[in-house]
C-alpha cells in the first residue's frame, strides 16, 4: 500500500505545482512508483509544468465518473519509466467531484503505487477539501512572505482537524535577501507555523526556466533547488531522516518547535 | 460540570418538571438549543428570546446546533427558529433528535410521568401544578437572590432551563420564571465560582480559530495572527500573543496576560486597542482595563490588586 500525500499551501502561487512536479519526479528517480494526480480542476496546469499536455485523453472527472478505467487516464511519463499524472479536467468546476469521490481514487491508486501526490487548488472551499480528502499526510508548501504564512496557518489548522498530519517546505528563500535582513529566514517561518520542517527551497532561476519548458528542475539536475527536492524526496521516503547541511539543522529546531498539533 | 449535576439535581424532586420549551447550553463543541417537539413554536421562540437577549452580543455570529427532543417538530416551528437565528446572528449548523446523543441528566430532567399527547399544552391544568423551576427555588434560603442575570453567572456549560410560561405557574411574572432556573443553576455550591473552570488549550491557536469559553482561558503555546481567543474571564498565553485576544466579555473586567505581547487587538470587555507600531519588549506584559482605557505593562510577576480580588 502505498502513501497519498496532498500538496497544498491556501494561498496561491507559492509553488504548489512545481513542488508536486519536482518531488514526484525525484521520488521516481529514487525508483518509487509515483502518480502525481492534478486535484486542480478547471485550472489544470501540473501536466504543463511537466511537459505531458499534449498527451491528454482522458482526465480524472472522466476516471471519477466511470468514462474510463483510471489507468487509462493515466499518463506516463516520457522520461521515467515509473512516473504517471493523472491530470485535471479542464471543463469541469471543483463541485464536479466530491471528497468521497477522491478518496476512492485515491485509494484506488494507493494500492498500485508507492507514491500519490495530488496537487491541492489554491484555497480552503471544495476543492481543498477534495484534494484532503484520501491524503494520508500534507507538505504545506510557504513563501517566506507573510500573507503567505498567514494562509498556511490557517491550512495547517484545518488539516489539523481533518486529522492530516502536515510538514513544511519553505520555497524561495533567498539567502542574500535573509541576510541582509530583508527577508524572513526559514526559522522565522517554523517559529510561526510550528511545523516540523521537511526542507527550505531557495530561489532560484533556473527552477523558472525549466518549469516553463515542461522539465522538472530535478532531471534537469545541478540547480540548488534541485538538490534540496531531491533531498526532500529521500526524506518522504525515508532514505535520509537529519542532515548536516544548514537546512538539517533548522529541520531539528522546527521538531524542537513543532511537536505540537493545532488545537480545534 | 458540576453546576449542571446541580440543576438537574434539583429538578428530580419534582414529580412533574414538565418539559422545558428550549434550553440552550453550551457543549464542548459550541453552543447547543435543545428544543422540546412538545412545546409550541412560541413558547420555544420565547424561551430562547429571553436567553438570548441577556447577551445579544456575547452569541452573535455563533454556530449553534439545534437538537430536537421528543419527537418531530411541528410545522413553522424551523422556520421560526430561522428567523430567530438570524435576528441574533447565530448560524444554525446542524438539527438533528436529541436521542443520538444520549444524555442522562437531560432524560432526568424530562420526567416519566409527564403525558401530554401531541404538542398542545392547552389541558395543563390537569397536571398536577408544575413549577418545576419554582418549588426548588422556594426551598433555597435567600442567600441566593434572584438578581439580574449578568453573563458570567449565566454559565454556558451550566444547564440553564428556561421553562416554557404558560407551563409553569398562573400567576408569577414571566420575568421571575425566567430569572428561576439561572437562579438555581447558581445556587449554594455554585454561588462561589459562577464561571466554569479555566479551559486550557495547547496551542498553536491557528489562523482562522475562534477559541471562545466562559470563564478563563489558559493557552500553552502561541496564539497565532488572524486567531481569536474569547472569554468572559481573562486570557492568559504562555507563549506569543499575536491574534486577537477579547478579555472580560459582558463584565467590562479581566485582564490578558502573554509572555509576549504582539497583538492584532486587545479587547476587554466593550474596549478596544490597537497594537502599537514599535515592537515588543521581549517581557511578559499584562493588559487590563481602569477606567476607561486598556492599560499594557510589564508584568512583574504580581497582579494589579484590583484585577487580583477579580479572579
Amino acid at each position: 500500500m502505498g502513501r497519498a500525500i496532498v500538496i497544498t499551501s491556501g494561498k496561491g502561487g507559492v509553488g504548489k505545482t512545481t513542488t508536486t512536479a519536482n518531488l514526484g519526479t525525484a521520488l521516481a528517480q529514487l525508483g518509487y512508483t509515483v502518480v502525481l494526480v492534478d486535484a486542480d480542476i478547471g485550472l489544470r496546469n501540473l501536466d504543463v509544468v511537466m511537459g505531458l499536455e499534449n498527451r491528454i485523453v482522458y482526465h480524472v472527472v472522466d476516471a471519477i465518473r466511470g468514462k474510463c478505467p483510471v489507468q487509462k487516464a493515466l499518463i506516463k511519463d516520457r522520461r521515467l519509466e515509473n512516473l504517471w499524472l493523472l491530470p485535471a479536467s479542464q471543463t469541469d468546476d471543483k463541485d464536479a467531484v466530491t471528497p468521497e469521490d477522491m478518496r476512492s481514487l485515491v485509494f484506488e491508486l494507493k494500492i498500485n503505487y508507492d507514491f500519490v501526490l495530488i496537487d491541492c487548488p489554491a484555497g480552503i472551499e471544495q476543492g481543498f477539501k477534495n484534494a484532503i480528502a484520501g491524503a494520508d499526510e500534507a507538505i504545506v508548501v510557504a513563501t517566506p512572505e507573510v500573507s503567505s504564512i498567514r494562509d498556511a496557518d490557517r491550512v495547517v489548522g484545518l488539516l489539523a482537524a481533518a486529522d492530516v498530519p502536515a510538514r513544511l517546505v519553505v520555497n524561495r528563500i533567498s539567502p542574500q535577501l535573509v541576510k541582509r535582513g530583508d527577508m524572513l529566514s526559514q526559522s522565522d517561518v517554523i517559529e510561526i507555523l510550528a511545523l516540523e520542517m521537511l526542507g527550505a527551497i531557495p530561489l532560484d532561476d533556473q527552477v523558472i526556466a525549466t518549469t516553463n519548458k515542461g522539465v522538472p528542475a530535478v532531471l534537469e539536475g545541478k540547480s540548488l533547488a534541485a538538490k534540496e527536492f531531491v533531498r526532500i524526496a529521500r526524506v518522504l521516503a525515508g532514505q535520509e531522516i537529519e542532515e548536516k547541511s544548514s537546512v538539517g539543522f533548522f529541520t531539528r529546531i522546527g521538531r524542537a518547535l513543532g511537536l505540537t498539533a493545532s488545537p480545534a | 460540570m458540576d453546576s449542571a449535576n446541580l440543576a438537574v439535581a434539583l429538578d428530580l424532586p419534582c414529580d412533574d418538571p414538565g418539559t422545558p420549551a428550549a434550553l440552550l447550553r453550551g457543549t464542548a463543541r459550541g453552543l447547543e438549543a435543545v428544543v422540546s417537539g412538545r412545546a409550541t413554536a412560541d413558547a420555544m421562540i420565547d424561551a430562547l428570546t429571553a436567553r438570548l437577549e441577556e447577551a445579544p452580543g456575547f452569541f452573535r455570529g455563533s454556530d449553534v446546533r439545534v437538537a430536537v427532543e421528543d419527537g418531530p417538530l411541528a410545522a413553522g416551528y424551523l422556520a421560526r427558529l430561522d428567523e430567530l437565528a438570524e435576528r441574533f446572528g447565530l448560524r444554525i449548523v446542524s438539527i438533528a433528535p436529541r436521542d443520538a446523543v444520549p444524555q442522562p441528566n437531560l432524560a432526568a430532567g424530562s420526567a416519566p410521568g409527564t403525558q401530554i399527547p401531541g404538542p398542545s399544552t392547552g389541558d395543563f391544568a390537569e397536571e398536577a401544578p408544575t413549577g418545576s423551576a419554582l418549588l426548588p427555588l422556594a426551598a433555597v434560603p435567600a442567600e441566593a437572590p434572584p438578581e439580574p442575570v449578568v453573563l458570567a453567572e449565566a454559565e454556558l456549560t451550566a444547564l440553564v432551563q428556561l421553562v416554557e410560561p404558560g407551563e409553569v405557574a398562573f400567576d408569577e411574572p414571566t420575568q421571575t420564571q425566567i430569572a428561576a432556573p439561572i437562579a438555581l443553576a447558581a445556587t449554594p455550591e455554585t454561588a462561589l465560582p459562577p464561571e466554569a473552570g479555566p479551559r486550557l488549550v495547547v496551542g498553536p491557536v491557528r489562523s482562522g480559530v475562534i477559541l471562545e469559553h466562559v470563564g478563563h482561558v489558559i493557552v500553552f503555546g502561541d496564539v497565532n495572527p488572524g486567531a481569536e481567543v474569547r472569554a468572559s474571564g481573562s486570557i492568559v498565553v504562555l507563549g506569543r500573543m499575536r491574534g486577537t485576544a477579547h478579555a472580560g466579555i459582558g463584565q467590562d473586567y479581566g485582564f490578558i496576560l502573554a509572555l509576549r505581547l504582539e497583538p492584532q487587538q486587545l479587547r476587554i470587555g466593550r474596549m478596544v486597542a490597537r497594537a502599537g507600531d514599535g515592537d515588543a519588549p521581549s517581557d511578559a506584559e499584562i493588559a487590563y482595563a481602569t477606567g476607561d482605557q486598556i492599560i499594557v505593562e510589564r508584568y512583574s510577576g504580581k497582579l494589579p490588586r484590583n484585577l487580583a480580588t477579580s479572579l
